[in-house]
């Protein structure tokens, strides 16, 4: 673990014990639950804005699903999320990230879908270069592809202008009466649509279309290339437990594609170092900004007294008390298990039981004595992008169709990243990574997973070897994180890439759940700022970005407490304290 | 030559609504209809071998609006709405279960079951009814116009005090979500699911476990009660035959003419506007305003030299998704099958019986169906028709019985329906029946299959989808059958369109017929846009058409 300590001894962190003061005598304005990069971002923007403020973690390491790791030997790489695709600029610029360290190792990665014989279309921001790899499937798709780019990038411009707002809130479903502010409500809808209002009306109808269609729908109108339908519809299902004929993966598609990378759009980039780098700078720029990042301190328990909350009580017991507490780690923990169904009414429990979490998305790390010779390309000349074996639609729809029972299709959709090519930073012995995501592959194995981890590697690694011979025999090390073992060793439940599946039925003013949208929790000072709420999972860091923007609109009632709770944690009586001494203050801000 | 203020194509319940609605306002109107679809079309029936007509699943007329019923005196010409039936289901592990029509005795039914579900089961009425109110909002059953596009923001934030939004969230959601939440018995489950399936549901192309599939709940026959909808008859006596004879004699009797045997050469058209319909014989009859009632692809694609027609039009038609999913085996039975797990009269009255395991099972059936093969398992709907006297062919009294099967593709991954599949299937059939139903196989007669070839060839509907077009929500409401048309964009002047593939249409029989009806009569103030049409998604049909032209 010589390695870990490296990155956090980079970043300035102690795996032990708590920056700054002791915690608990410390008083901060903000707790942030789960130093994942939602957290950090709301940490960062709130430490901007002059809170005090603390980010607790469950793990020895900071990142979520975030992280740079040891995958075989001594060679490093991304071990869940290996793509950028659209970490919000504003976020980047807000925060100085590239000032904190954020490098790219490749920022215009173009996707190639693997066809078994080598004529790849080869996707990247130039819709009219995509078109040329078309060609030899069919001419007229060619023709038809840059309108179709042309559109889909117009409606995720639309997408992106509400990813980067606070969705209305559903009034009338669960009415709390705690947070009544219909005006707002309306404003943020009148916003929502205010993008939307610019288009013709062909394109309302359209968009409007779009967002109950699924993606093979969508796609079965537009093209007749199986190959190019089967890698479009892959953005659209990524990380969804959901088939390309699902209603609602349109929507996933244009979700991928807002992203924007360095100016380029969709823009797709390896950050050099790994997924880490993202956290490194992150935790760099709280720290700056007098945050304090404290690993190895999961939180068990959020205090709530009288109907607010008022801090955090870590599993050694230790309490931290904040009069804001916002949680990065996904909402249905927050709810259920941080802070208990007690504090919430029947049917906002019943729409938070209602959230589906159990992800399809494993992850598949080899190490590589050396490149493997991919068809279709000369030795030596593989280039640097995100290569995507998804056929057809319907092989992703046969793919699909056993994760609903628990199994899994001897046929998986992957997407393949070859990190070392750009990076050497990653490998001191000039292996390569393979970083593969692989889809579907349930939670729940019917079978059980442990007997089955090595059907389930061999079958990837023989469906890539129709692309990519002989790769068997340059593997040399690697791990395969199964949904199960994201949660295990992430703390992600079900495993789950969105923190809950981003299906219609949870999506903007339903994300995380009906009732509960806007970043506000149920309790009175308590936040949430995941990839479970609007705009979902990937790292954007929106979710974080928002809530902490949310935070500082609203008034904080400072916890009188606090200077008394710090005396009752040298006392006997702590808890009695704490319930006593809480109390509602005047607003300071 | 004849000249008719409206000419109709097409005999079907919107045809001969919108007949009888324009006569009654005092318009000539001429119903013109194909050769062999005098009196019979797919609302009435499948003719089968000892000339008894087996109903199609678009033979149960549950959604007839009451008040067409009233304002054509249909109940004069013999119409007889009969009492709603109370469906049941019968899965192999879970059990057979009734659904009592009487929500009261539903709901003692399931207090013996499990009175978690029996209060869960009330709460759910409530909340369907609820949703219905607003559904109400967007479909007026009065036949005014559908809301716009541009009306769905503003609605959606003006109800949200209403709880609007809880029908968002029922819609975007699967079935098996919002009734797995809600219900514990497995039995109740699948029943409350297997009777949306002959509706709207059917004709969505989607699983139980998709999302928006949630969506066929509102329209719950079950549960259509008059508070809801301003429906709620039970079957029509005599099936959808009966209602269409009752529609046919009250359009005559108000001076609508019908000519039989018609075949259409082409529409005419002139200047952006319908002259009139040019006859296979040589015949033509003049209109300036045409009402299609045959499917919308024929209507378009082959009775104009489509060429004629804007480019981008055409192929918007060409793109909508038509995937049928169900199929039917018309019994002959010398017996009558007993059910295990239901009394002997239950199959008597004519109430449909599902055969299904649960909603796992029928997420597989489904799964086989989006690639194009047959399912192990699909589920199963039988019912009872009636009973026949052999008395004339000296063979003993015959009844009659049908099996709808859903996910049935129409078209095979394989290749075409052979014999040898149609045998798969029928077996899998019997057996299923078999399978609840002991000794049903040494009753059989005969057992004929109908696949949506067989609707295509003999209604004239494109792959035998019954609704014209798939209703998932991307085919519903103002995207039906495509944004276009659902926005009144039509390529000429005076041509209306009135099949299943409308708008109106998923949510009542009949509808479409109304609302064209009153728009025809609203011109020149409502009449169809002409503008030109956007270049849609549809480029890829260019050269599909290309080839078939
Ligand atoms: C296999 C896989 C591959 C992916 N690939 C990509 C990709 O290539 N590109 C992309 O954009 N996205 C990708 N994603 C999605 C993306 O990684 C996630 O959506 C995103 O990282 C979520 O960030 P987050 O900050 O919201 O949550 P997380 O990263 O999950 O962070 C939550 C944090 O909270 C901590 N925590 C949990 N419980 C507690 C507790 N009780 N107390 C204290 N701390 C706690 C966790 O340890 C964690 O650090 C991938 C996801 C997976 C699973
Ligand atoms: C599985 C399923 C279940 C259903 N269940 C129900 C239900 O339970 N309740 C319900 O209310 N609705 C149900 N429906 C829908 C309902 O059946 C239809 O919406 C309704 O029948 C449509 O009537 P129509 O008059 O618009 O069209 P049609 O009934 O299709 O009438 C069109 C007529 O035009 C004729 N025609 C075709 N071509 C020509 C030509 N060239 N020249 C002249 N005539 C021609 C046809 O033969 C036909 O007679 C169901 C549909 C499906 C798919």
């Amino acid at each position: 673990m010589s390695f870990l300590k490296n990155i956090l001894a980079r970043v300035g962190l102690d795996t032990r014990a708590p920056h700054g003061s002791e915690a608990g005598h410390a008083s901060f304005d903000v707790i942030v639950i789960g130093a994942g990069h939602n957290g950090l971002v709301c940490a960062s923007y709130l430490a901007k804005a002059g809170r005090r403020v603390l980010v607790v973690e469950a793990s020895e390491q900071a990142g979520g699903a975030c992280q740079t790791g040891v995958i075989g030997g001594d060679t490093r790489g991304s071990r869940c999320a290996h793509l950028l695709r659209g970490l919000d600029p504003e976020v980047i610029k807000n925060l100085g990230l590239h000032r904190y360290g954020l490098k790219y190792a490749a920022r215009t990665m173009p996707t190639v879908a693997l066809d078994y014989d080598g004529a790849h279309i080869i996707f990247s921001h130039n819709p009219w270069q995509v078109a040329e790899s078309i060609k030899p499937h069919s001419a007229s798709d060619a023709e038809r592809y840059p309108e179709f780019h042309k559109r889909i990038l117009q409606f995720a411009e639309i997408i992106n202008h509400w990813n980067g707002q606070t969705p209305g809130r559903l009034r009338g479903l669960f009415e709390t009466g705690a947070f009544e502010d219909l005006s707002a409500d309306a404003k943020a809808l009148q916003q929502m649509g205010a993008r939307f209002d610019v288009l013709t009306a062909e394109d309302k109808a359209e968009f409007l279309r779009l967002f109950v269609s699924s993606v093979g729908d969508l796609l079965d109108r537009s093209f007749d290339t199986q190959l190019l339908k089967g890698a479009l519809a892959f953005d659209g299902v990524l990380g969804r437990a959901a088939g390309p004929f699902s209603p609602g993966t349109a929507l996933g598609l244009l979700q991928q594609w807002t992203g924007e990378v360095a100016g380029t759009k969709p823009g797709i980039a390896l950050p050099e170092g790994g997924m880490g780098a993202v956290i490194d700078a992150l935790t760099r720029s709280v720290v700056a900004r007098r945050g304090q990042v404290r690993c190895s301190a999961r939180v068990a328990q959020i205090l709530v007294e009288n109907g607010r909350t008022v801090g955090v009580e870590l599993a050694s017991g230790e309490r931290i008390f904040a009069p804001q507490v916002v949680s990065g780690t996904d909402p249905k923990t927050t709810l259920m298990d941080l802070l208990g169904r007690e504090h919430m009414e029947t049917r906002l429990a019943t729409a938070v039981d209602g959230i589906t979490q159990e992800g399809v998305t494993a992850k598949l790390n080899l190490v590589l004595d050396r490149m493997p010779k991919i068809r279709g390309f000369d030795p030596g000349q593989v280039p640097s992008a995100r290569f995507i074996v998804a056929p057809s639609l319907d092989y992703i729809e046969q793919a699909f169709h056993p994760s609903k029972y628990g199994g899994f299709s001897p046929d998986p959709i992957m997407e393949v990243v070859f990190p070392t090519l750009n990076d050497a930073s990653l490998s001191d012995h000039n292996e390569h990574v393979m970083s593969i995501i692989v889809q579907y592959t349930p939670f729940h194995l019917k079978e059980g997973w442990d007997n089955h981890r090595e059907d389930f590697i061999q079958s990837c690694v023989d469906v890539l070897g129709n692309y990519m011979s002989g790769l068997g025999d340059h593997i040399i090390g690697g791990e395969l994180l199964a949904p199960v073992d994201l949660e295990q060793q992430f703390n992600l439940r079900g495993g789950h890439w969105h923190h809950g599946e981003p299906d219609l039925a949870h999506q903007a003013m339903m994300r995380p759940a009906p009732g509960i949208s806007q970043y506000l929790g149920p309790v009175k000072g308590l936040y949430l700022c995941s990839a479970g709420c609007h705009p979902g999972g990937g790292i954007l860091g929106l979710a974080g970005k928002n809530a902490a923007e949310r935070m500082l609109k609203d008034r904080v009632e400072p916890l009188r407490t606090v200077r008394s709770a710090h005396k009752a944690h040298h006392g006997d009586d702590e808890v009695e304290a704490a319930e006593a001494d809480v109390s509602y203050g005047e607003a300071a801000q | 030559m004849d000249r008719y203020d409206v000419i109709i194509i097409g005999a079907g319940i919107n045809g001969l609504v919108s007949a009888a609605c324009l006569a009654k306002a005092g318009r000539s109107v001429i119903v013109l209809r194909a050769p062999g679809n005098a009196s019979a079309d797919y609302t009435a029936g499948w003719r089968g071998a000892d000339g008894f007509d087996f109903p199609t699943p678009a033979s149960r007329l549950e959604n007839f609006p009451r008040r067409l019923v009233q304002d054509l005196g249909l109940e004069g010409y013999g119409l007889r709405p009969g009492a709603m039936q109370s469906p049941a289901l019968v899965s192999p592990s879970h059990g057979a279960l009734v659904r009592d029509v009487d929500h009261n005795d539903m709901v003692r039914r399931l207090r013996e079951i499990s009175s978690h579900d029996a209060d869960a089961y009330t709460d759910y009425i409530s909340f369907i009814t609820r949703q219905k109110r607003y559904l109400n909002q967007f479909v007026d059953l009065n036949g005014g116009a559908m809301p716009e596009r541009r009306d769905l923001l503003p609605l959606l934030a003006s109800a949200g005090q209403d709880g609007m939004w809880e029908g968002a969230h029922l819609a975007a959601s699967s079935m098996k979500e919002v009734l797995g939440r809600r219900f514990q018995s497995e039995a109740l489950k699948t029943l409350l699911f297997a009777t949306t399936l002959g509706g709207y549901f059917g004709g969505m192309g989607l699983g139980p476990m998709a999302p928006t599939s949630a969506t066929g709940l509102l329209m719950d026959p079950c549960s259509l009660g008059e508070d809801a909808q301003g429906l709620g008859y039970g079957p029509v006596e005599g099936g959808g035959a009966a209602l269409l004879v009752a529609l046919e004699k009250a359009a005559m009797d108000l001076g609508v003419t019908f000519a039989d045997d018609t075949e259409i050469s082409e529409i005419v058209h002139e200047k952006g506007e319908v002259k009139g319909v040019a006859l296979e014989g040589g015949q033509f009859i003049e209109t300036s305003t045409l009402i299609g009632d045959v499917d919308f692809k024929v209507l378009f694609l082959s009775m104009f030299a489509w060429k004629a027609l804007p480019h981008d039009f055409v192929l918007s038609v060409a793109a909508s998704r038509n995937r049928a999913l169900v199929a039917q085996v018309n019994f002959v039975l010398d017996g009558l099958p007993e059910i295990s797990g239901l009394p002997e009269e239950f199959l008597r009255s004519g109430a449909p019986l599902f055969v299904m395991d649960d909603l796992t099972e029928v997420e597989q059936a489904h799964d086989a169906w989006t690639l194009h093969a047959i399912p192990e398992n699909p589920p199963v709907e039988f019912r009872f028709h009636g009973t026949k006297d052999g008395a004339e062919d000296g063979a003993g009294s015959r009844n009659y019985a049908t099996a709808y099967v859903y996910y049935i593709p129409g078209d095979l991954a394989i290749g075409e329906w052979s014999d040898e599949h149609k045998i798969r299937l029928i077996s899998t059939v019997v057996n299923r029946i078999v399978g609840v139903s002991p000794g049903f196989e040494k009753s059989l007669i005969d057992a004929k299959l109908v696949l949506p070839v067989d609707y295509e060839e003999r209604f004239g509907l494109v792959g035998g989808h019954l609704f014209g077009a798939n209703t998932a929500l991307d085919q519903t409401l103002f995207n039906r059958p495509n944004p276009e048309m659902a926005a009144g964009t039509m390529p000429l002047k005076g041509i209306y369109f009135a099949g299943p593939a409308t708008a109106e249409a998923p949510f009542a029989d009949g509808l479409t017929g109304l609302s064209v009806a009153q728009r025809i009569l609203a011109e020149p103030r409502r009449g169809p846009k002409t503008q030109s049409l956007p270049v849609q998604w549809t480029r890829a049909l260019v050269n599909r058409i290309r080839l078939a032209s």
